[in-house]
């Protein structure tokens, strides 16, 4: 990690530990250090890394168990098009053709933070708007990112634009350790007193890529917390279309919005 | 239906310690499904009644059940009582060791190690029974090859109980051929002798032999002393490595025929207070405490690992799994049923 310029530099090869100790990133970038502290178990945040961790493939027990999908090239959605489909922990978000979620911690956090991703390959180098890295079904059924064979994830910058901003993040899983997220959320506020000035929030573990909610973030900007809170609840899963099995996600999504904005004990 | 039977109480304004109280088995209890005659196994002992009772008082269930229910924010907080029990012992098992012409025992030991050491740790039962020190005692196990008896499935609530009886069994049939031995060696009739200390020897002179002369006798003597006979009872695979046995020395082996009084069951009643965060269904297990009717507690580290795993998985049963009667996709994962998130 180095700073250059504004912009907090961290190596993608950066584990998810050093990312949650960092006292940069801690002091102000927290919002990307607690989510990275809620990656996995301790083992696996001292081996995984930041670049890893949102480049991972999708969440989807068919895909992952070797099931002739779209995703895998196939010519159906087990989850989805199988009426007795398995489909508790998939998207109610942009699900096209393709119901597997982005199961990363860390992503979400990156886009509400504005990152910007450096990838290089044989010729030269590029970079993404962090929330441009994500691709979901609709763009590309068979990748979760914009890397293309040869591509390299070098580095994640994290300009100043929400640096020592009000942060919030939650992920809700079944399990209190090592496990997945059902939904998180990532949430970057710049508040004068109760007054939300603009917002950014992010869900994850919705849609094949991080979810951002941009008519909620319109919704909330210039408005008191409490008085928009409620609001703004309804507005986040607008578009959803649950699955058989997943329904429980919308109220997530909604109560995870609440939560972010007037804080968990509050809502 | 512990669920079930939690929830009427919850509405019927009773405390379901005392409905858990009402229904929990006690002495020689009816268990399992009718026999063919219509008649009920039972059990050979129950003492849940007095395991809830203790149980409560170390858990303080009374006066946590006073305290008022958390109405401000998002976490709700209960407490929760249950009773369960299982299968804890099979019988009719082997037990087979050989008292070495160097005058150890080399027990042969069919139970796999899942990590409690049960594979040893039930031998012990075997050495005590044989007054032998357990330095003398060499453990074989893990491996066919080995010449192993027959034994139950390798499992925390089995093979103390399963082995141990084994064990003994094999152990009083050392007994009665050191006796037989001594007394076509040195005169007089098997009840004259004792064993104990590495003897057997005369109860009224002290005279006897050693394990280690007694096993070179015994392979002089042969048949059921060395191995060359086997019971007709035991198991075709204990047949076999006594057969490989034969002529090594005192071959002690035999069939776990005790009698059992009924059906051997341990119960356990476990006591939580646990979180819930109504608007993400998130919960936290703020205490836990089980009280177990298990007996005589043989190994008191395994016992505690016993209980442990045990409650781990009645918890994981407990937050995660749930099916539905008659559907064919029936699978784990109760958020959508039972514990999903409310709108706030």
């Amino acid at each position: 990690m180095r700073q250059e310029g504004e912009n907090l530099v961290i190596g993608s090869m950066t584990t998810l530990t050093e990312v949650t100790r960092h006292p940069d990133i801690r002091a102000r970038f927290a919002l990307l250090a607690e989510a990275a502290g809620e990656v996995a178990s301790p083992q696996i945040r001292n081996q995984g890394t930041l670049g890893g961790n949102i480049s991972q493939d999708a969440r989807c027990w068919y895909y992952r168990g070797g099931w002739n999908c779209y995703r895998a090239g196939g010519n159906t959605c087990y989850a989805v098009e199988n009426p007795h489909g398995q489909n508790r922990e998939h998207a109610i978000f942009g699900a096209e053709g393709c119901a597997a979620v982005s199961p990363s911690d860390t992503a979400p956090a990156l886009v509400a933070l504005e990152a910007r991703l450096i990838i290089k390959n044989g010729s030269g180098e590029r970079e993404v708007a962090a929330e441009d890295y994500f691709v979901g079904p609709d763009d590309d059924i068979t990748s979760m990112n914009v890397l293309a064979p040869g591509d390299l994830l070098t580095e994640i910058r994290l300009p100043p634009t929400w640096a020592g901003a009000n942060f919030y993040f939650e992920k809700v899983r079944d399990r209190p350790v090592w496990d997945f997220p059902l939904v998180n959320i990532a949430a970057a506020m710049k508040l004068s007193g109760d007054r939300i000035d603009r917002a950014r929030f992010v869900l994850g573990a919705v849609a094949a890529r991080p979810w951002r909610l941009p008519k909620v973030e319109a919704a909330v900007a210039g408005r008191s917390r409490r008085d928009v809170a409620d609001q703004a609840s309804i507005i986040a899963a607008e578009g959803a279309v649950p699955l058989p099995y997943n329904g429980y996600k919308v109220a997530l999504a909604r109560n995870l919005v609440k939560r972010a904005i007037l804080g968990r004990q509050s809502s | 239906m512990g669920p079930i039977l939690a929830k009427a109480a919850r509405r019927l304004n009773l405390d379901p310690l005392a409905v858990c109280r009402i229904n929990a088995p006690e002495g020689r209890a009816p268990v399992g499904p009718p026999k063919p005659d219509g008649s009920l196994n039972s059990a050979t002992s129950a003492f849940l009644k007095e395991a809830l009772d203790l149980g409560a008082e170390t858990f303080g269930w009374q006066a946590r059940r006073a305290r008022p229910p958390l109405t401000e924010g998002s976490v709700r907080r209960g407490i929760g009582v249950g009773t369960g029990c299982f299968v804890a012992g099979t019988i009719g098992f082997d037990g087979l060791f050989v008292i070495t012409p160097a005058g150890r025992l080399r027990i042969h030991s069919g139970i796999g190690n899942l990590g409690t050491e049960a594979f040893c740790d039930v031998q012990r039962v075997l050495a005590d029974a044989m007054d032998v020190p357990w330095e003398a005692c060499e453990i074989l196990w893990g491996d066919t090859a080995r010449h192993l008896p027959w034994s139950c499935v390798s499992g925390g609530s089995q093979t103390i109980h399963s082995m141990s009886r084994a064990g003994l069994a094999a152990s009083l049939d050392a007994r009665k051929k050191l006796k037989e031995i001594a007394a076509r060696t040195l005169g007089g009739v098997p009840e004259d002798y004792d064993v104990g200390g590495q003897r057997v020897f005369r109860n009224d002179t002290g005279q006897g032999m050693s394990f280690a002369e007694v096993a070179g006798r015994a392979i002089e003597l042969g048949g059921a002393y060395d191995g060359h006979e086997c019971p007709d009872d035991v198991n075709k695979l204990t047949k076999t490595s006594v057969a490989a046995l034969a002529g090594k020395g005192l071959v002690a082996v035999a069939r776990d025929n005790f009698p059992r009084d009924g059906q051997t069951y341990s119960y356990v009643a476990s006591f939580a207070e646990v979180e819930v965060d109504i608007e993400t269904g998130m919960y936290r297990i703020l205490d836990f405490h089980a009280e177990a009717d298990a007996g005589l507690v043989v190994h008191p580290r395994a016992f505690t690992g016993q209980l442990a795993g045990r409650s781990m998985l009645g918890i994981g049963h407990a937050t995660t799994q749930k099916s539905w009667p008659g559907d064919s996709t029936a699978w784990s994962g109760s958020r959508t049923a039972s514990n999903s998130p409310r709108r706030s």
